[in-house]
């Protein structure tokens, strides 16, 4: 019966009811099951959130709301200040009252408010954020882009030189978890050479970019440099950039690298290949057309796994590097034990991987037709 | 193409090897521990500490690799680090198979309803990184036992096994659904046999492929992402007192990475022995990992 649809709905394919095979209406249809499918997950992501935040006594999770630390307070003022939150906000309710009360602050941004920083959670979110976005982009572009290129050049050449050289750096990088790989690299060209300093600016940089006549437009210092057209700072910033950007990308380069090598190994094998070749198409267009349209899937759906191991990664280099973004913010308040800002943070990283799933379903469904018929 | 893929094979196996071999090198550190290097406290697993100097020592006589900051020696550490290595390694991989084999099971045995709970939980826990698991749970024992990120290993563990099985159980749900079809199982079913004799005598045996390539290659993972919790900070050292473990060993001579103005190579021994054990043991079993894998597959 499924195979029969299907057999329809290819026929339709054929028949050209569809003008655009790869954004036809199928498409549309396809994303928009995707997006009925991301609420329930996340409402499963946070109820295992919200399960495991439970399990404080119910004084504990009223501190979360207090607005402010107050030292000076008597013990039995601060009992009656807890208290009064437990009541205010419902913490004694049952269950799914709470759960619903919880959500609802989640919605109006209400994420609760950090003792360790003394501010919001989103606050300090969006304060930390442009220094890892910055980062992100700075290493994640070229390591993707590379990624496919020299895994595709080292399938196609395997066991030629390309390939070994490829080969062994992607297992070489696979082979160092990035906080060994970061201190290395710290060692080598930091202690050793001075080139590539840690931290996000040199301190004379630090006072330009917090003076008057500096404009920040994104909080991002190398895009912010060269709005305010400052190569010197540019400069800085990027040279600053260097360590961590190359430990993030090497990671994340390698595991794509592995994965588009034997993805496209896979794919030449394919009769469809050989079918192509044998109609005499040029071999640029084999491989472009044929070979790395079906190669690329794998990496596709590989994107939740990285996007998790991404996270992993941003932390520990934003902690050995001493940069002032989300994922150094995080973990110096899990030394503070500081709740509201471990769930702030959970919840954004968990936004992040299901946003990230879910683009590379969409992504997937775009490059693979096939997809869209179930 | 014949040719090709024995080439293949031959070294796929040579990767194998070269893995298990290292892996049995670091089995008979783990086990000849106590006489490479005599426990010289009553807890085997803490540093010894010989001495109250801050600055480490360069490689002599007593110490073969030197000692870290506070006297702690580098080569007990790096011997008893590898049981230690182990103990986490195999808890969590051994744990995250457990819950998943379990999960998997039923999920494709049952199907439907079961099935579809379970794979949607399975989602949900895919798409929480687990990081931020580790994250909030650290944070809520420290609340909840008031215990200053002492003896915290075992809440990260903990976290990394539950956070973490979801691979094994899409990988043995696969499995079953493809097992589920074939004749023996009509037959088994036609006789009547109770589902929970089907799902473990039946089943469990026909469906654990690549479930030893998941395993062989989250322990070694497992240890680095333990070792790198241990390096930022967030797992400590019950009673300020740090164990013989790589990753905290690593912790102790992050201060010590820049070396002195003159030399910066100066306190090499501190974090280049841990560094590349770490290495090595996490390579063997990605060796061992990869080498599975190419054999398994049969697309290649």
């Amino acid at each position: 019966m499924e195979q029969l649809k299907c057999m329809r709905k290819f026929a339709e394919l054929g028949t050209g009811t569809h003008k655009n095979p790869f954004l036809g209406g199928d498409l549309i249809k396809y994303i928009l099951q995707r997006l009925l499918i991301l609420p329930v997950l996340m409402f499963l992501v946070t109820s295992i959130l919200f399960l495991v935040v439970l399990q404080l006594p119910v004084e504990q999770r009223a501190q979360v709301y207090l607005p402010s630390v107050k030292p000076n307070l008597k013990p039995e003022e601060m009992q009656q200040l807890i208290e009064h939150t437990i009541e205010r906000y419902g913490l004694d309710a049952p269950f799914l009252v709470q759960y619903a009360n919880w959500l609802r602050n989640l919605f109006i941004g209400q994420w609760g408010f950090s003792p360790t920083w003394r501010q919001s959670v989103l606050e300090g979110l969006r304060q930390r954020a442009p220094a890892t976005l910055e980062l992100t982009i700075f290493a994640m572009v070229p390591s993707v882009i590379l990624a496919v290129i020299l895994g595709s050049l080292s399938a196609r050449h395997q066991n030629g030189i390309p390939d070994y050289i490829v080969r062994t750096t992607a297992f070489i990088g696979w082979a160092f978890p990035p906080f060994i790989l970061g201190l290395i690299l710290m060692n080598v060209f930091y202690a050793w050479s001075g080139w590539f300093p840690p931290q996000r600016l040199s301190i004379w940089a630090t006072f330009l970019v917090r003076s008057e006549d500096f404009h920040t437009f994104t909080g991002m210092y190398t895009v912010d440099a060269l709005l305010n057209s400052n190569s010197k700072l540019f400069w800085d910033a990027v040279r600053h950039l260097v360590l961590p950007g190359v430990t993030l990308a090497v990671v994340q380069w390698a595991l794509l690298t592995r994965v588009m090598r034997s993805s496209v190994l896979g794919v030449l094998k394919q009769d469809y290949v050989i079918t192509a070749r044998a109609k005499g198409l040029r071999e640029r267009h084999v491989i472009n057309r044929h070979v790395h349209r079906n190669a690329i899937l794998p990496l596709i759906s590989l994107t939740s796994v990285a996007a998790s191991m991404f996270i992993t990664n941003i932390v520990i280099i934003e902690v050995i590097f001493n940069i002032n973004g989300i994922g150094r913010w995080a973990a110096r308040s899990i030394l503070q034990a500081d709740v509201p800002v471990a769930v702030g943070f959970a919840l954004f990283s968990c936004t992040l991987t299901v946003a990230a799933s879910l683009i590379a379903d969409i992504l997937y469904a775009v490059v693979d037709p096939q997809v869209r018929l179930y | 193409m014949p040719k090709l893929t024995l080439i293949k094979r031959k070294l796929s196996k040579a990767e194998l090897v070269a893995g298990s071999l290292l892996v049995l090198v670091f089995v008979a550190i783990a086990i000849a521990a106590p006489l490479i290097s005599p426990p010289q406290t009553e807890s085997p697993y803490q540093l010894p500490k010989d001495g109250w100097s801050l600055l480490p020592q360069p490689p002599g006589p007593d110490h073969p690799l030197g000692t870290l900051a506070g006297q702690y020696d580098v080569f007990y550490g790096l011997i008893w680090g590898t049981r230690l290595a182990f103990k986490i390694g195999l808890s969590i991989a051994l744990g995250r198979a457990f819950i998943g084999v379990l999960l998997g099971l039923l999920s494709g045995y049952y199907g439907k309803l079961v099935d579809a709970v379970i794979m949607r939980i399975t989602d949900a826990f895919m798409a929480f990184p687990v990081m931020a698991a580790a994250m909030v749970m650290l944070t809520l024992f420290i609340r909840m036992q008031g215990l200053l990120l002492g003896s915290s290993e075992r809440i990260i563990i903990l976290t990394l096994i539950l956070f973490g099985w979801m691979q094994y159980a899409r990988l043995i749900r696969g499995n079953v659904l493809a097992e589920r079809s074939k004749e023996y199982m009509q037959a088994t079913l036609s006789v009547g046999v109770p589902a929970r004799r089907i799902l473990f005598r039946h089943l469990l045996p026909n469906v654990t492929q690549g479930l030893f390539v998941l395993i062989a290659s989250d322990i070694g993972a497992m240890v680095v992402l333990v070792a790198a919790f241990n390096f930022i900070g967030l797992v400590g050292n019950p009673g300020g007192h740090p164990l013989a473990d790589w990753g905290q060993m690593l912790s102790l001579s992050r201060d010590w990475i820049i070396g002195t103005p003159v030399n910066a190579f100066e306190y090499w021994y501190t974090y280049l022995p841990p560094s590349l054990v770490i290495v090595l043991f996490s390579t063997s079993w990605n060796l061992i990992g990869d080498g599975l894998r190419d054999i398994l597959d049969p697309h290649f």
